[in-house]
């Protein structure tokens, strides 16, 4: 998968390549809409990461102007801009994701490798997890799962085998409300109840010295 | 008191003293007039009546003359009788059975050689009378003038301060958050239409430097997000060391930590700053029934952990005209409030009514009023302050902007938080 990450900020954009690259996963950084016109001339890019706010042109120009094209590629924009119209206007123009910075890495990553399979259902060890139903099947035995715990699972296995922090998880989770979670024991009881109900998942979540999680 | 009751009452006034003066003024002046046109008539019968006299040679001859004239009597000479100005006295009339006003003049005149007092009258009845009616009909011609003199001075009042209470009219409704257009109308009085430029121009410039000031508090809170988002992105890398230390984990829990506290208050000065500025449409129509069921099912997992159970009653189906992303982040704070501030293995009711949404949660009292509480920052001097102090703030300008009361209460060991949606309920 060919991922073409449109940043000027060179540091969040390395930050985000470094992140992204994985054996399936290959990342090339520009810093505006025109080296990434030049970039797109070469390679056939699976998924554009746009950022908003670039110098010369704008990220929401490029977007129309790559919706005007047809591109194949799917588009996820990043930007400071979190209001709702910004956002419905993006998605209207043909984004499939539009992340409000700052964000964690763990959920562009997330947003990537959800557009690798378009399935409802993935396979987790000795687990078959349907995330429409919020279960999981084990010798054709189903548990249920709950929301908190359904949301929590597949942003882990899309995050498999990266270390991905409370924080993350608790963004998640949280909702972007207002009022901050004051700590992350909320987290641990997602998690406790997660092993709970699936037992065999203890050998491959580890926890990272407190602080965060990663699924194997 | 009102620019037009204060002027008409002082018009009012003003004339009322002025025809309250003029009449007995003009009833003096108008009797002195008489009195002295009666006093001419009796001077020149004076005249007339010593020639005629003269004329009389005999006793008899001036006693019946007398008979014919009435209005004349000569009397014997006598001092103490005898005045030499014009007087007003009453005499009684047989035939009328009535005190009579007479205008008299007396003249010392020898007759036969001896003296005599000559006295000549004139009746003041119809002069009286006519004073009487000139007097009448001067004060209804006043009091005509004077009512018409306030309807025309209100009238006129009311055209001239028309432009004024229009211009006030425009200040009143004027809202700096929304587009207005300048109160452009052309007005004849040329005061009114300086004061009409000098208000737009006031408003242009308030509205210059208020835009001004709004983009740079949007601009700042995102250039604000960027090294942030650099910030934690190297945090996230960081922690993807195989050979991390738990010094170095610890470390960059604690930076995620702040980072996260930065990243939120940033955020939630810039929605504020948002809802103050009215950059929400609120004309969504939507019902609020699922947004709390979703908002509870997301949330439930952070009452579990803190042992709580969450109780909804929903005796009633309520239909909102708002903001429906605002009001997903309205009914989220109070919850996680709910939740956060609530005792540990407690209940957290969620009551809605027909016409307003109570979140109650079992905790300590607040040692603070309901006015910090809702307040920005306030709650930065409690050393057990969980969220970043504008959770409340911000709840309290949602609800105030799409025209709800969020009210607080505390009774018997329970917090009661109170959305009041002041729907107009058609029975």
């Amino acid at each position: 998968m060919n991922i073409l990450i449109i940043e000027d900020e060179i540091e969040l954009g390395e930050s985000i390549k470094s992140y992204l690259k994985s054996d399936n996963l290959i990342c090339d950084l520009a810093l505006d809409t025109f080296v990434a016109k030049e970039m797109q001339e070469k390679t056939n890019y699976d998924c554009i990461i746009l950022d908003v706010m670039l110098p010369q042109q704008s990220g929401i120009a490029y977007l129309t102007e790559l919706s005007k094209a047809n591109t194949n590629s799917k588009i996820i924009i990043i930007s400071a801009k979190n209001s709702t119209t910004d956002q419905i206007h993006a998605l209207n123009l043909g984004a499939i994701a539009y992340l409000v910075k700052p964000f964690h890495l763990a959920t562009l990553n997330a947003l990537v490798q959800n557009l690798k399979s378009e399935n409802s259902n993935f396979k987790l060890h000795n687990y078959e997890i349907n995330l429409k139903l919020k279960v999981a099947l084990i010798d054709n035995k189903e548990i249920e799962l709950n929301k908190s715990e359904i949301d929590v699972l597949n942003f882990l296995n899309l995050n498999k085998n990266k270390v991905v922090s409370k924080n993350a998880i608790a963004e998640l989770v949280n909702q972007n409300s207002a009022i901050y979670f004051d700590n992350f024991e909320s987290i641990d009881f997602i998690i406790d109840n997660l092993i709970k109900k699936l037992p065999d998942l203890a050998q491959y979540l580890q926890r990272i010295h407190h602080i965060a999680y990663k699924l194997t | 008191m009102k620019l037009l009751n204060y002027s008409s009452k002082k018009y009012l006034w003003s004339s009322g003293t002025i025809i309250l003066i003029s009449i007995p003024i003009f009833y003096f002046v108008l009797n002195s007039i008489i009195l002295s046109f009666l006093d001419n008539n009796l001077q020149q019968n004076l005249i007339q009546l010593r020639q005629k006299i003269k004329q009389v040679n005999t006793p008899l001859e001036l006693e019946n003359w007398l008979k014919q004239n009435p209005s004349v009597t000569l009397k014997a000479f006598n001092p103490s009788d005898f005045n030499p100005n014009y007087f007003n006295t009453e005499i009684y009339n047989l035939s009328t059975k009535t005190d009579e006003s007479y205008r008299l003049k007396q003249e010392k005149i020898k007759v036969f050689n001896r003296d005599f007092t000559l006295t000549i009258k004139t009746s003041l009845f119809e002069s009286r009378q006519l004073l009487r009616g000139i007097l009448i009909i001067q004060i209804v011609i006043l009091l005509v003038l004077f009512i018409v003199f306030q309807i025309i001075t209100q009238n006129i009042s009311k055209k001239i301060w028309k432009p004024f209470n229009q211009i006030l009219g425009f200040l009143r409704d004027y809202d700096i958050s929304k587009p207005n257009e300048l109160n452009t109308e052309i007005i004849g009085i040329e005061e009114f239409n300086e004061l009409n430029k000098a208000v737009n121009s006031l408003i242009t410039r308030t509205e210059n430097s208020y835009n001004i000031q709004k983009e740079f508090t949007e601009n700042a809170a995102h250039e604000l997000q960027t090294p942030i988002a650099i910030i934690k992105s190297k945090l996230d890398l960081f922690l993807q060391d195989p050979d991390l230390s738990k010094n170095q984990a610890k470390l960059i829990d604690q930076i995620s930590y702040v980072i996260q506290k930065l990243a939120d208050l940033n955020k939630n000065l810039l929605l504020l700053s948002k809802i103050e500025n009215q950059q929400f449409a609120l004309t969504d129509k939507f019902n609020l029934n699922p947004l709390l069921e979703t908002t509870l099912e997301n949330l439930t997992f952070f009452a579990q952990a803190n042992y709580q159970q969450l109780i909804y009653s929903k005796p009633a189906i309520v239909n909102l005209i708002g903001s429906k992303s605002l009001t997903i982040q309205l009914l989220q704070n109070l919850l996680i409030n709910a939740i956060q501030y609530g005792s540990k293995g407690t209940l957290i009711n969620m009551v809605l009514e027909e016409n307003s949404l109570t979140f109650i949660n079992e905790g300590d009292p607040l040692p603070f009023s309901q006015e910090q509480l809702f307040s920005r920052f306030s709650k930065t001097i409690q050393h057990n302050q969980k969220g970043n102090g504008l959770g409340l703030a911000i709840s309290n300008k949602i609800a105030l902007v799409q025209g709800f009361t969020l009210t607080y209460q505390y009774q018997k060991r329970k917090h009661y938080f109170k959305i009041e949606f002041n729907l107009k309920i058609n029975n």
